[in-house]
């Protein structure tokens, strides 16, 4: 009990997770505050606008941090280590959909439907945004994900390594071929580029 | 990318590169047109982020929170921390925000206030006991109906060395001295200003004995047959130096005080007078009645 009341909007995520495991349920809500709509937009970016399952996404990742906070290493940065747990999850999702597309001979409605469904009901609204969100959902995994990141997230090239698990080298050499992906489908809005 | 490279491409055109930016950012673009891919790659991926601000639903932090609350539910609040507690003393609060904190603190504030007050008042009484002058006392407090008159009188010492007679005020009943000996004046009653009373007591002889020479006596004129009635009823409080009369003695040191407190009956002057004429320390009578 503290003379003080603590203010945990200057506490960083490392000691909010300290606190966090030893029962501080204000420090779970200023994390949550924090990261729970950067890593909704993520998982939703990652699995193909798919709302619920972001949402669904986002409660496991959290859930995984209520009951284990051990799991944490405090010395680490807690930004690259929960875009970490979300990109393993997001793989393991892949892995699910790729068993799932080979038992069902490769189709999988609500697998890019959804996405595209989506994508076509914001064509009026914004068409040069989802222009490159369709784009951006047609990238590789591995290319998306390190261009999410990069240009999305914020993370910085070294944290890309790091939650991706790839030297720096790699994740340059993916985020400029996802970058040249995008500007190619995306230059009939450039009129200069349709030239 | 950094931050100085997405502020070309969002802000400026090619041509307005310069060659140094240019050799700089060769790695991202070689020329206008990869200037340009980029270029637009970025502004998607800006409007994209704009238009991506999703909030989780409500549902899905309640369900956390419940795991929360499951997870710590062996840390209960303690006993003590009841709900009225828990709102006298809210833990979410800076200290000095806390209701039990301000209350304690008013009464601090009370209780080192009311001693404080009570001591001013003690300080004022005093202020006031010390302001009533010292010189009406006497004339109120010891009032004789039998005093018919208030005389001046003058004594001139033998063997003084100076000639300023020591003026004393006294009342007296009845003056034993023989007209030619004794002059007496009449002298108004004393008035209530202190102003003036404090006049009169600058010109006692306590402070100027040359101006207080109104009526003389010449002490060794003095007979003691002839002071038999004198009383020493009252002195000038303001000239201290008069105030009693000091008979000095070997082996005997008395004063004899207008208070009337000597054991030897000093009072009376034809005790006084006689005794010190008798021991030869006439002259070391300081004042005279």
């Amino acid at each position: 009990m503290g003379l003080f009341s603590k203010k945990y909007a200057d506490f960083s995520d490392e000691v909010l997770m300290r606190e966090l495991a030893a029962g501080d349920k204000r420090a779970f809500d200023e994390l949550y505050g924090r990261y729970a709509s950067p890593l909704l937009a993520y998982f939703m970016r990652m699995l193909w606008k798919d709302r619920e399952k972001a949402e669904d996404f986002i409660h496991d990742l959290f859930a995984k941090i209520v009951q284990r906070p051990e799991l944490f290493d405090t010395s680490r940065s807690f930004r690259t280590w929960v875009y970490s747990v979300a990109n393993n999850m997001c793989k393991n999702e892949y892995k699910k959909q790729e068993v799932r597309s080979n038992t069902q001979n490769g189709l999988d409605e609500s697998y890019q439907g959804k996405a595209h469904s989506n994508v076509e009901q914001e064509v009026h609204e914004n068409f040069f945004a989802d222009a490159f969100a369709e784009k951006l959902g047609a990238l590789e995994d591995k290319h998306r994900e390190v261009f999410s990141l990069r240009h999305l997230d914020g993370l910085s090239i070294k944290e890309i390594a790091e939650v991706t698990g790839a030297n720096e080298g790699t994740v340059k050499s993916r985020l400029f071929y996802a970058t040249r992906y995008l500007a190619e489908g995306l230059k009939e809005f450039n009129p200069l580029l349709h030239k | 990318m950094e931050k100085e490279l997405k502020d070309i491409l969002l802000h400026r055109s090619y041509e307005t590169l310069t060659p140094t930016e240019r050799t700089k950012y060769t790695e991202w673009f070689a020329d206008e047109v990869e200037f340009e891919q980029l270029k637009m790659t970025v502004l998607g991926a800006e409007m994209f982020r704009r238009n991506e601000r999703v909030q989780p639903r409500p549902e899905t932090k309640q369900r956390l929170d419940a795991l929360f609350a499951e997870k710590h539910a062996s840390k209960k609040v303690p006993f003590w921390y009841n709900g009225a507690l828990a709102v006298l003393y809210p833990e979410n609060k800076p200290f000095y925000r806390r209701p039990l904190i301000q209350v304690a603190a008013m009464l601090v504030v009370v209780l080192l206030t009311i001693p404080f007050l009570t001591t001013v008042d003690r300080q004022e009484q005093r202020l006031a006991k010390a302001e009533v002058p010292e010189t009406e006392q006497p004339v109120v407090a010891e009032p004789e109906p039998e005093m018919k008159e208030t005389q001046s009188v003058n004594v001139k010492q033998k063997d003084l060395k100076s000639d300023n007679p020591i003026r004393v005020e006294h009342r007296q009943q009845h003056v034993a001295m023989p007209p030619d000996l004794v002059e007496t004046r009449e002298e108004p009653a004393p008035e209530p200003d202190l102003m003036l009373r404090k006049n009169r007591a600058a010109e006692s002889p306590a402070y100027n004995f040359s101006t207080a020479a109104t009526q003389r006596v010449d002490a060794g004129k003095i007979r003691s047959d002839e002071l038999e009635e004198v009383t020493v009823t009252q002195t000038l409080s303001a000239s201290p130096a008069v105030s009693s009369i000091a008979i000095t003695k070997k082996g005997m040191i008395s004063d004899l005080h207008p208070e009337g407190t000597n054991e030897m009956n000093l009072e009376k002057r034809n005790v006084a007078v006689p005794l010190a004429d008798q021991s030869g320390v006439l002259d070391l009578i300081t004042a005279t009645f």
